[in-house]
């Protein structure tokens, strides 16, 4: 009656047609059947196992296999560190730096004379005498007999000048001498050194007033250092009954343990006078 | 080239001893470093290639140094004549012996210190035997705790150069010709 032919094409269409009528229908109410129940329970296992050895994998390999990997990073993040943490030393250093040369030029701003600042390069070689040598030398204009002070007082005179470098002779030095006031009372004598840390203010009559605590400064007579420079403070003061002086102890305003910059004062009458060496 | 060797050696020493040391904080006050070198060349090297360097290095650490000129140069001097003096009669080869010179040195070379500070002192304060006696002690100690290693150290470099030398002689020995030999060695086994 039909062909062959027009039979395909009519269950093609009712295919269709069925097909696209039960869409619409489970479309518009979805519904369970226990066709997709069975089919879940069925293959969810093998899903979930599936999913557990990839899981697995995956997480060996980023846990174990992948640690070379983690290795490097962290060796990495650990030279990061480290390079930061030098970083920040170094900017702590600069602060620091940038601090104390704020306090010299604030100094060398209260200053009447011009004068140079220069960095502490080398220290003597013995431990019995306090010299130190200065990156700035005759080309800087320094000549022997200028007097070197920092922020917190006097450090003490260019003793030999060359070219480029100095050498300087340290208050604390036993060759060193300055002529000084006891600011309170005005009593006078010479700041010697001991070669240690500390300092002497001899020939102090035992008439003279001088009690610890006592700001010791420059008098300025002696035509090296400026007047009114601190040089330290009275520490101890000795009562030697038979002798004519005091004995008294002075603890100096710089920690030349500590002391990395300094202002040379230029232009003084005696290093004037003394000229180059 | 030994002579610049020994002259290089010097001046890292006092560039080492005046820069490095004074900023670590932990070591306080060592002994003159230039010691060690000037007894090596004392006891182990011949008197015409260890005087002149002697008084070079003397005369080097003077100009660097803020005492009396001459200072160092008068100690290290001494101290090579002490040193050749004592080497004939003890075996110079003993590491205790070099230690035991090193602390003579260091305690002698601090006496003339002294005395140099003692002659030029004047005013009141009285002299610091506090400091001395601070400053010897510390200083012998260092020498305590390194003067070992710094002896085994000249004698290694000494039997060194006693081989490089042997080497040479013997290379020479080998030619047909008669060839004159560098010097012979004494009892001390030094050269002469």
């Amino acid at each position: 009656m039909f062909s062959k032919k027009t039979v395909l094409i009519l269950a093609g269409i009712l295919l269709i047609s069925v097909n696209l009528i039960l869409l619409a229908v489970a479309t518009r109410r979805p519904v369970a059947s226990g066709l997709g129940r069975t089919a879940i329970a069925f293959v969810a296992p093998f899903q979930e196992l599936t999913h557990y050895v990839v899981k697995t994998v995956r997480d060996v390999w980023w846990r174990y296999l992948f640690l070379s990997s983690v290795a490097e990073e962290n060796q990495r993040l650990l030279q990061d560190l480290g390079a930061a943490q030098q970083h920040i030393v170094q900017q702590r250093e600069l602060e620091l730096e940038n601090q104390r040369l704020r306090d010299l030029l604030e100094f060398k701003r209260s200053l009447q004379s011009p004068a140079v600042p220069a960095e502490i390069i080398g220290r003597d070689p013995s431990a019995w005498f306090k010299t130190v040598i200065i990156d700035k030398g005759h080309a800087d204009g320094l000549r022997r007999g200028m007097p070197v002070v920092s922020s917190l007082g006097v450090v003490g005179q260019i003793i030999e000048v060359s070219g480029r470098q100095s050498r300087l002779l340290l208050i604390i030095d036993r060759n060193s001498g300055a002529d000084a006031l006891v600011q309170r009372t005005r009593a006078r004598g010479i700041v010697k050194g001991t070669s240690q840390d500390e300092c002497y203010l001899d020939y102090v009559l035992h008439a003279d007033d001088v009690r610890a605590g006592d700001l010791v400064v420059t008098s300025g007579y002696d035509g090296i250092y400026p007047k009114g420079l601190l040089i330290g403070t009275v520490e101890a003061v000795d009562f030697k009954g038979g002798d004519f002086f005091k004995e008294v102890q002075i603890r100096p305003a710089v920690d030349f343990d500590k002391l990395e910059e300094v202002l040379v004062i230029l232009g003084t009458p005696l290093s004037e006078a003394m000229g180059p060496r | 080239m030994r002579y610049f060797a020994y002259i290089g050696c010097g001046l890292f020493l006092i560039i080492f001893q005046t820069t490095v040391l004074p900023r670590l904080a932990f070591v306080g006050y060592c002994f003159d470093l230039l010691l060690p070198l000037a007894i090596y060349l004392a006891v182990f090297r011949p008197r015409h290639e260890a005087l002149p360097l002697t008084v070079f290095l003397g005369l080097l650490m003077d100009n660097m140094s803020g005492g009396p000129f001459g200072l160092y140069l008068t100690s290290y001097v001494w101290l090579f004549i002490a040193a050749r003096a004592a080497s004939t009669v003890v075996r110079a080869e003993n590491p205790i012996m070099v230690a035991l010179i090193m602390i003579c040195a260091v305690a002698g070379q601090n006496a003339l210190f002294v005395a140099a500070l003692g002659a030029g002192a004047s005013g009141t304060v009285g002299f610091p035997a506090g400091l001395a006696a601070r400053i010897l002690a510390e200083q012998i100690g260092w020498v305590l705790l390194v003067g070992p290693f710094l002896a085994w150290g000249m004698r290694h470099a000494h039997q060194r150069s006693l081989r490089r030398l042997e080497k040479a002689v013997i290379g020479k020995a080998a030619l047909p010709e008669p060839v004159e030999t560098q010097g012979h060695r004494g009892s001390d086994g030094r050269l002469s």
